[in-house]
């Protein structure tokens, strides 16, 4: 019989996952070199591309909330899920967040004059794109189950990361927009904050619609 | 009709069982289930918790599983471990299953007092594997309007007056209209909760009606049964003379019975001792065709 896991256990090793990612990858690109923006760029794009995806994947994957016991006196499942799994809703965007905060210093140096414009324009991005991710995988696990969300998985890490009008249907070519990485989208940056927000709006919805009351 | 398990199939056993077809009316029913994780799983679909293999459950007409308004009215209890709230002391738990059954229209009655006053302020997760039981048979009959109790072979209270508060009230839900039914793995604790319902000295002939056992089983144990199915006959019979055994494929004979108090048909790995006293007689066919 499986075991249930809390959303905490597996938030902690999302981002314990996500960190050690980050870490390498930021280092293979600081010691590869060249202009500080590409570096910067590289490592963002990583993280928010690659990273994410995996990491939200592996937590959504594990979490196996055990039934509410409440549930067998009235309480209403959809209530009972979100507040069950509200460690990674409100958990995986922070990671993201405090991920890219290190990316940013790590790469840009503590002295860089334009370090706080760049957390300030980066983190929103970061932030949303978790959370965005996060509602557009569990909604994926509660319609298709785990190869749904491998198949998403796939999708962000292949199609994401693909620099084609056609990939502006996963979140991931709208984080390439707002960072300014790869090729640009043909509308304005702020349609694809939009676009975040309608994911996770769209997500949300998909995911609890899919829980029985 | 208004509990009906139309084709349900279970997890636990699934591959020597077949669909389990039940329609039970208001009244007391004691069921004997064939193994305890039967039991549990059929406890949990019926209060909503699980959804079944296959096939559907019904409640006054709505699935439990759906409903949860239908889930603040139905009592059950099957060895919960309380996940998640097990740091609520039993007294905040039982505010909280209050203000539940009272957000759908649901009353809750006052404790019975089976888990002892000064246990009440110790949170769940400390309490002992028996106290936890009595407390959540004390949750299960804590419903003043419930329509459905299910219990999953409930712990006999400890004590003689404490017994006597448990058989009161689940008599009281049933005679108000609930549909109350208990699993119990042995026959002789299937007839202690009937038995209590129904005392002896309401007549030996339990209303005027007659016991019918009801029994199917796969063709490889049917001989095991058979014997069981006698012991437990046996015992009623003692008091009850007119107790009538019938094996569940039989239809001629469930259809002899019907003015007696048999709710069961196609019945799957156990046997089911209907206790008469209310109108029990609902579907002893699928088109509910009376004799």
């Amino acid at each position: 019989m499986n075991a249930t896991q809390s959303p905490g256990h597996w938030l902690l090793r999302a981002g314990l996952l996500a960190a050690m990612l980050t870490t390498s990858a930021t280092f293979a690109f600081s010691v590869e070199g060249g202009a500080s923006k590409l570096v910067t760029d590289s490592a963002l794009s990583m993280l928010l591309l690659t990273t994410l995806p995996i990491s939200v994947a592996v937590a959504v994957w594990g979490v196996r909330t055990a039934t509410d016991p409440l549930v067998a006196f009235g309480a209403n499942r959809r209530r009972s899920s979100l507040l069950r799994t509200a460690a990674l809703i409100w958990g995986l965007p922070l990671v993201m967040g405090l991920l890219t905060v290190v990316v940013l210093i790590w790469t840009r140096g503590i002295a860089d004059a334009r370090l706080v414009a760049d957390l300030l324009a980066t983190l929103p991005v970061a932030v949303m794109a978790g959370l965005s991710l996060t509602f557009v995988f569990l909604a994926a696990g509660q319609w298709f189950g785990r190869f749904g969300l491998l198949a998403l998985l796939l999708l962000c890490v292949t199609l994401g990361n693909a620099e084609f009008v056609a990939a502006a249907v996963l979140p991931g070519a709208h984080v390439r927009h707002l960072l300014g990485v790869g090729a640009t989208l043909p509308f304005d940056p702020g349609w694809s904050m939009a676009a975040l927000w309608a994911y996770s709006a769209l997500g949300l919805w998909a995911w609890l619609v899919r829980i029985p009351p | 009709m208004t509990l009906a398990l139309d084709g349900v199939v279970l997890r636990a056993g699934a591959k020597s069982a077949r669909p389990w077809r039940l329609d039970l009316g208001p009244g007391t029913h004691a069921v004997r289930v064939a193994s305890t994780e039967a039991a549990i799983e059929l406890t949990k679909i019926v209060c909503g918790v699980e959804r079944p293999k296959r096939g559907r459950v019904l409640a006054f007409g709505q699935e439990p599983f759906e409903t949860p308004a239908l889930r603040a009215r139905i009592g059950s209890q099957f060895d919960r471990d309380f996940a998640g709230v097990t740091h609520l002391t039993a007294t905040a738990l039982w505010a909280s299953v209050r203000e539940l059954r009272g957000r759908h229209g649901g009353v809750t009655a006052e404790p019975l007092g089976l888990l002892a006053a000064e246990r009440l302020t110790v949170p769940v997760g400390q309490l002992s594997l028996a106290e936890r039981r009595a407390f959540e048979l004390e949750l299960a009959l804590g419903s003043e309007n419930a329509q459905v109790i299910w219990l999953s072979q409930p712990p006999r209270p400890a004590g003689q007056a404490a017994q006597d508060a448990v058989l009161s009230r689940l008599r009281q839900r049933a005679e108000s209209g609930a549909v109350v039914v208990v699993t119990a793995s042995t026959a002789r604790e299937a007839a202690f909760w009937g038995d209590e319902q129904h005392p002896a000295a309401e007549g030996p002939a339990l209303d005027g009606r007659t016991i019918v056992l009801v029994v199917e089983r796969p063709r490889e144990i049917a001989a095991e049964l058979q014997r069981e199915s006698v012991v437990l006959a046996t015992e009623l019979d003692a008091d009850r003379p007119n107790v009538l055994l019938v094996h569940g494929r039989d239809d001629l004979a469930l259809r002899r019975a019907c003015g007696a108090a048999v709710v069961a048909r196609r019945c799957e790995l156990f046997e089911m001792v209907s206790l008469p006293g209310r109108t029990n007689t609902a579907a002893l066919s699928p088109a509910g065709e009376r004799p």
